[in-house]
């Protein structure tokens, strides 16, 4: 007989996504003894099956460009190599964007999300990126402070495993740090030319294992993390958190569910959370005692937004009308060179931990007033002989005709390239949000988000401080740049492709002005919290990982002692 | 040997591959995915590759421009023998929109050649060939008020055949071979060797 009621079983922490957020909470409460069943929107993930480490182009016929070639003819296509499940584009689950607006917004429907592919940079927000509004009058301040964070710091880097080193610098703090990488050879010219212009060049924070950690070996060194690491030696969700979870017994996990809304009682309370069974496309209801939304800061916003009932009109846990708004990325600019004097380098094997073993953290903020734009930025390099894939000599191609001098400058200029990428910190504006699209819904008959975005003369000064600054560092090294690499007139980003999308559901003291507590609980509904990106008030030239993962475990331990008190 | 043995020595091979990376031994990789892609080679070189996308006529146009954008030299093979030809054919099979940017690209280029030389681009002299593609280059480099003229496709397609060439022969063992790329492995630690140190101290000094 068809079961029409609900099932009877009542969960007691429900948890909406396993990326960096929803695979903290699952890992900590499992951890202090809570049962939690989560709901993820894409398959289980299978690393030795589905990453693509240590493939060579040529292990497949299409040497990376996709079987259907897609890499030529849309720049918005996957990129082989480096996505699982997910991309800018996603199949029957689309998005929109308003009039006059471009926004990117990248996806991963499977376990882990995106942290098994991201960057691994994993940087402290320093004490005063938490009362922005105190230090220049824009913004908005955190309800909370440097000082309630940093336990969380440490317990989350003791966890996943940082390299960095102690450099007491105020826009950076140190953390708990594994021992860092040597420099490769083109960055210790990089160094010396920052270093001339008074410019701090570190060894990067990034969330690889030099030395064991809970049975994951150290890095070997590949420098694919960007594909995902089978090994585990950096940090996924899925594998440093939600694989050992499930071995306590008490996660539950149910893939290809796709949250559409949350239930509540008329009495501010969630009871239920309806989702969509991918697999045989039924609508399906679990009741919860605890709702946590961890899906991702816009895929939360969509999810509270679609939950509209008699108590929440505009959604559940939206009686301030924030949700949705204060939506940020990171303020990107990149420039490359080719850097001649590299020319001739002895051939190594520069692969290292994927990525840079060096960055520059923000340097201004004593100066802050003279140079013209408010906040700051990080710069992140690039250079190296990395391994040849689609497009890697293209420039070179189109540049030497062809015939045997095109060889020759291939053999001459690969590996000559580097490149500096800054992130800087945009200020939240109120002409950057997202809402539910009126007529518009995905293959499972869900209403899609649509964005609005726009960057303002505080963004825009900041890229051409980062233009200048690269030229700079690009001259003393005597390179050749090669020009801005992104599209805008000025050169900046486009909206939500620095993938550091946040503050859809941002935090408070004031419940009429934002959605969550410091403790990521809405205000408006004790048992449901927001543990993603969409809690932050202010989104600092530091990429959010790190801090997403702090605020959850924060957030986590908060939620076990509030249930074992009887209050939730 | 049958096809569905081919098919399996293939796959034996592949887990193999995998395996030996799996144990994380040092250079593993290399030379079992030669193994691998050397079998791909030896269908190709028995005669028994069966076109994907293209015509038979396509094909060889590819191939000789892989041949001429990426030659053979001291440092490696040429683009053919890097399988650009059926790389291209492969994609154009799987891709509408490729393939009739190469239909149209190589039926511009027998068009063109027989109003210059009388002849279809494989039965024209190798000079020939290499004076129509100069042509191109000296189009494109002249920029667009010259390419707007006659020449203007044949130099939007030499640009997707040159890329796509390039890519293939850059991405498949000898061309990875050619440029040195010594990386992909499993290492126990990361060191830059002294004499890069020292290459890039001097090079500080200079600076």
């Amino acid at each position: 007989m068809a079961r029409l009621q609900p099932t009877p079983e009542i969960h007691d922490v429900v948890v909406i996504g396993s990326g960096a957020g929803g695979g903290t909470v699952a890992h900590v409460l499992t951890g202090l003894g809570v049962q939690v069943t989560l709901l993820e929107a894409g398959p289980m993930l299978d690393p030795y099956r589905d990453f693509k480490e240590h493939q060579w182009p040529y292990d497949v016929d299409h040497r990376g460009a996709n079987e259907d070639g897609s890499r030529y003819l849309n720049a918005r296509s996957r990129s082989y190599f480096s996505t699982t499940s997910g991309g800018w584009e996603l199949e029957g689950e689309p998005y929109t964007v308003g009039d006059g607006s471009e926004f990117q917004w990248f996806r991963s429907r499977v376990i882990g999300g995106r942290t098994n592919h991201y960057g691994r940079m994993s940087f402290r927000f320093s004490d005063y990126d938490f009362k922005p509004y105190d230090r220049d009058g824009l913004g908005t301040n955190w309800p909370i402070g440097y000082d309630d964070i940093a336990p969380y710091y440490d317990k989350a880097e003791t966890l996943i495993g940082v390299t960095g080193s102690h450099e007491g610098i105020r826009s950076a703090p140190d953390g708990v740090f594994q021992d860092p990488p040597a420099p490769k050879a083109h960055e210790l010219l990089i160094k010396a030319a920052s270093e001339r212009l008074g410019i701090p060049c570190i060894p990067n924070r990034r969330a690889i294992l030099t030395r064991p950690l809970n049975g994951r070996p150290a890095c070997h060194y590949c420098g694919q993390c960007g594909r995902g690491c089978r090994a585990a030696s950096n940090y996924s969700s899925s594998q440093v958190q939600i694989f050992p979870a499930l071995e306590t017994g008490r996660l539950r996990i149910l893939d290809q569910a796709m949250a559409r809304e949350i239930v509540t009682d008329g009495n501010g309370k969630v009871t239920d959370v309806i989702y969509m069974d991918k697999r045989t496309r039924q609508e399906r209801r679990l009741q919860c005692r605890v709702l946590v939304l961890a899906a991702s800061a816009c895929e939360s916003a969509r999810i509270l937004l679609n939950s509209k009932t008699s108590e929440f009109p505009n959604g559940v846990a939206n009686s301030s009308g924030v949700v949705g708004r204060f939506l940020m990325d990171t303020v990107g600019f990149g420039l490359s060179a080719r850097v001649p004097s590299l020319e001739g380098l002895p051939r190594y094997n520069s692969d290292g931990a994927g990525g840079a073993h060096l960055y520059m953290p923000w340097w201004g903020w004593e100066r802050q007033q003279r140079l013209g734009f408010p906040r700051g930025y990080h710069i992140e390099i690039g250079g190296g002989y990395g391994m040849p894939g689609i497009g890697s000599f293209a420039r070179v191609a189109r540049e030497s005709g062809y015939g045997a001098g095109l060889k020759a400058q291939a053999r001459r200029e690969y590996g000559t390239s580097i490149s500096f990428q800054g992130r800087g910190e945009m200020i939240p504006n109120n002409f950057t949000y997202c809402e539910i699209d009126p007529d518009t819904v995905d293959r499972w008959g869900i209403p899609v988000l649509r964005f609005h975005f726009k960057w303002s003369d505080y963004e825009r000064d900041q890229a051409r401080h980062m233009a200048e600054t690269f030229r700079a560092l690009i001259d003393t090294m005597g390179g050749v740049a090669r020009g801005p690499s992104t599209r805008d007139a000025s050169g900046i980003s486009v909206g939500g492709s620095i993938i550091h999308e946040v503050g859809t559901a941002r935090m408070g003291s004031n419940s009429r002005t934002s959605v969550l507590n410091g403790f990521c609980q809405t205000h408006d509904v004790d048992n449901l919290f927001v543990c993603d990106g969409a809690s932050f008030v202010g989104n600092p030239d530091k990429n959010p990982t790190l801090t997403i993962n702090a605020l959850a475990w924060r957030a986590s331990e908060y939620m076990a002692e509030e249930m074992q008190r009887g209050n939730l | 040997m049958d096809q569905v043995s081919q098919v399996s020595r293939r796959q034996v091979l592949k887990q193999l591959a995998l395996a030996i990376t799996a144990a994380g031994s040092g250079a593993f990789n290399l030379e079992a995915a030669r193994v691998v892609h050397a079998l791909a080679g030896e269908e190709r070189q028995a005669g028994g590759y069966a076109l994907k996308g293209l015509t038979q006529h396509e094909f060889a146009t590819v191939s000789r421009l892989a041949e001429l954008i990426v030659p053979a030299d001291e440092g490696g093979g040429s683009g053919v023998d890097a399988g650009a030809p059926e790389f291209i054919d492969l994609l154009c099979s799987q891709n509408d929109e490729l393939a009739d940017i190469y239909r149209g690209g190589l039926a511009w280029i027998d068009a063109t050649m027989r109003r210059r030389d009388g002849t279809r681009f494989v039965d024209a002299p190798a000079a020939r060939q290499t004076a129509l593609l100069d042509a191109l280059v000296s189009a494109e480099r002249a920029g667009r008020a010259q390419t707007a003229g006659d020449l203007g496709p044949g130099v939007a397609f030499f640009n997707w055949i040159r890329r796509m060439t390039v890519d293939a022969y850059y991405t498949s063992p000898i061309g990875i071979a050619d440029v040195r790329y010594q990386g992909n492995a499993v290492l126990t630690g990361f060191e830059v060797p002294p004499e890069a140190v020292d290459f890039i101290n001097r090079r500080i000094e200079e600076m």
